[in-house]
């Protein structure tokens, strides 16, 4: 018999991320501005679960700073990561991401309009919910026109593209009008992880959790949407539903995370598309896979975004984005030179 | 498990109807096959018997209970499709879509048992696609997926199996297997519809011909009885002279002109 194509186990691969993303942030919460070694965070995580939270300099630097910025950056990433995986499945298209559908423009839009026009009414909640109510008009914007356009996954990309360029203009007409908080619209258009605190990471964490338990029950009607609407439909997939729930999921995962990092982007375009070259295209593997590997990417990143310059820090967002797009060329360049073969 | 269409009217738009007035059985145990000029409506039909397309007027019964009530997973338990084109651009191996086929008796987690393991093995190996199981779907030629997309059929363990045009992509001995194939399901019990083009061998390992043209039922019954230099001449505007030997085999000869009439 020939080899079998895939390289990894999904369930190794699973677990193999599991092993470097506890590392990585354990890591994360020894590097920075005051140097903790190892042992003295196990000790300062051993002191907080027992209960005695130390007081020193030393636990409120682990507690109150690197550790909501780390469950932050974890728990977004993982949120990218399924968000990724969820519309390259929904749009049948190994090259999809919210970012280059116009998802992540969208709810940048509606963050960016909620916090000029709804925050003094509404407070703290006007944000995320501006944004995800502006990442899923922009999802049914794009899935609507895609639809109706001819070839699916050509008419997405220019509906993706149309729809991310209305929503530019949008954020920059606000940004014109934004005055004295310019600064701080733009540093956060950038996307980083440096305001992260208890109260986000706490937002953030459910719905990337909701997000992988919703995605790991559609796993096997995702393998079966790879075939195509007909067939979906001809092997008992009730399709329709299936896309409903994948878009939605993709709309507020998406925009609750840009909502409070700002837009980072090809986190959610590269993790899945690499993982399955890695361990197949099964959703059972490739959900978890690609949450872990998100959360595995973006922590990372950060951890260098925040220690590589240091005292100063780059926006994370600018970080993905020089090194993603090359690596997403370079799939593309992959994908040409072999053809259709994944 | 009978399949039954009852008066069926279907049209894309209200000004050009595809099907009119179509009533069809497709029996338990008989492979029954029909034939027609493109865009009679043959695979219009089809789409409609599984409930992927419903119908403006008339009914499709699926032992009685109109499928249009069912549940796509409900009609997938009972009915599998072999489509006319599968997208090759498949990101699984022959294996991962023979699979897909044990979707709508999948538990709610889709964990793989032993059971859906043996049964796409088995499929696989019923259409001569074993050795093929671990290689890219989008690797494959086009015979090559079409059998795996049939072995995906069968490992739906369904009760009726429409095929479109299963023999399309298929060498002639690869298209004598698959005939036979579906004579053995029958055999079987398996109601088995399937649409065909070919007129030299299919034929012979049908029990019921249905010749359709413009949206319409034209002939039924035995390929001897359907399958008539009148028949064809009123369907496909062909002239040929058929005859039928002694052994069940139809042999026709079309004038090498062509001339429609």
């Amino acid at each position: 018999m020939p080899m079998r194509p895939h390289p990894i186990q999904p369930s190794l691969l699973v677990a193999a991320l599991f092993v470097l993303v506890a590392v990585t942030a354990l890591l994360a919460l020894s590097v920075g501005d005051a140097a903790v070694p190892p042992g003295e965070v196990l000790r300062a995580i051993r002191q907080a679960i027992s209960g005695d939270a130390g007081n020193d300099a030393t636990s409120r630097i682990l507690l109150a700073i690197r550790l909501p910025r780390i469950v932050m950056a974890l728990a977004a990433g993982a949120a990218m990561g399924l968000a990724g995986l969820a519309s390259q499945t929904l749009f049948r298209n190994p090259l999809a991401s919210p970012y280059v559908v116009g998802v992540s423009s969208g709810a940048a839009c509606g963050a960016v309009l909620g916090l000029l026009l709804a925050a003094p009414a509404v407070g703290f909640a006007a944000m995320p919910v501006m944004s995800v109510l502006g990442g899923l008009a922009a999802t049914l914007a794009v899935y609507g026109f895609a639809r109706r356009g001819g070839h699916f996954g050509h008419s997405l990309l220019l509906a993706g593209i149309a729809v991310s360029a209305f929503c530019s203009a949008l954020t920059s007409a606000a940004l014109y009008l934004a005055g004295e908080r310019l600064q701080t619209l733009v540093f956060w258009l950038m996307g980083g992880l440096w305001q992260s605190n208890w109260r986000d990471a706490l937002v953030m964490t459910p719905v990337a959790c909701a997000a992988g338990v919703a995605l790991l029950a559609l796993a096997p009607a995702m393998d079966v949407a790879l075939v195509g609407e007909r067939s979906a439909r001809d092997l008992g997939v009730a399709v329709r539903r299936l896309q409903l729930w994948l878009l939605v999921i993709v709309a507020v995962t998406t925009s609750v995370a840009v909502s409070l990092t700002g837009v980072i982007g090809f986190v959610g375009l590269i993790v899945p598309h690499l993982l399955r070259l890695l361990c197949g295209a099964g959703h059972r593997g490739l959900v978890p896979a690609s949450a872990l590997g998100g959360a595995l990417l973006l922590l990372a990143a950060d951890t260098l975004a925040r220690t590589a310059t240091a005292p100063a820090e780059i926006p994370v967002g600018i970080l993905t984005a020089l090194v993603g797009a090359p690596v997403f060329l370079w799939l593309l360049l992959r994908r040409s030179r072999q053809g259709a073969t994944p | 498990m009978n399949l039954r269409a009852e008066g069926l009217q279907f049209g894309f738009s209200a000004s050009r109807p595809v099907l009119r007035d179509v009533t069809l059985d497709v029996t338990p145990g008989r492979v029954t096959a029909l034939w027609g000029p493109n865009g009679s409506g043959k695979s219009t039909l089809l789409r409609c018997l599984n409930g992927a397309l419903r119908p403006q007027a008339g009914s499709v019964l699926l032992d009685g209970c109109p499928v249009e009530r069912m549940t796509p997973r409900q009609i997938a338990l009972q009915v599998a499709v072999v489509p006319q084109d599968t997208p090759a651009e498949v990101p699984l191996t022959a294996s991962e879509v023979a699979l897909l086929g044990r979707y709508a008796r999948g538990g709610p987690w889709g964990e793989q048992t032993a059971e859906d393991r043996t049964v796409v093995r088995d499929c696989l190996a019923r259409v001569g696609a074993l050795d093929m199981a671990d290689r890219w779907f989008a690797e494959l030629s086009g015979g090559e997926r079409q059998r795996v997309v049939i072995a995906r059929a069968l490992a739906q363990q369904g009760r009726v199996l429409l095929l479109d045009e299963p023999a399309s992509h298929l060498d002639i001995a690869h298209q004598l297997e698959l005939y036979q194939l579906v004579r053995r399901l029958a055999g079987e019990g398996q109601a088995v519809l399937m649409v065909c083009h070919d007129l030299l061998l299919a034929p012979m390992y049908v029990d019921m011909a249905v010749l359709m043209a413009a949206g319409r039922i034209e002939a039924q019954g035995t390929p001897a009885e359907v399958f008539t230099s009148q028949n064809l001449r009123s369907a496909f505007a062909i002239d040929a002279r058929v005859a039928w030997t002694g052994e069940g085999t139809i042999r026709a000869e079309f004038p090498q002109t062509g001339q429609k009439i």
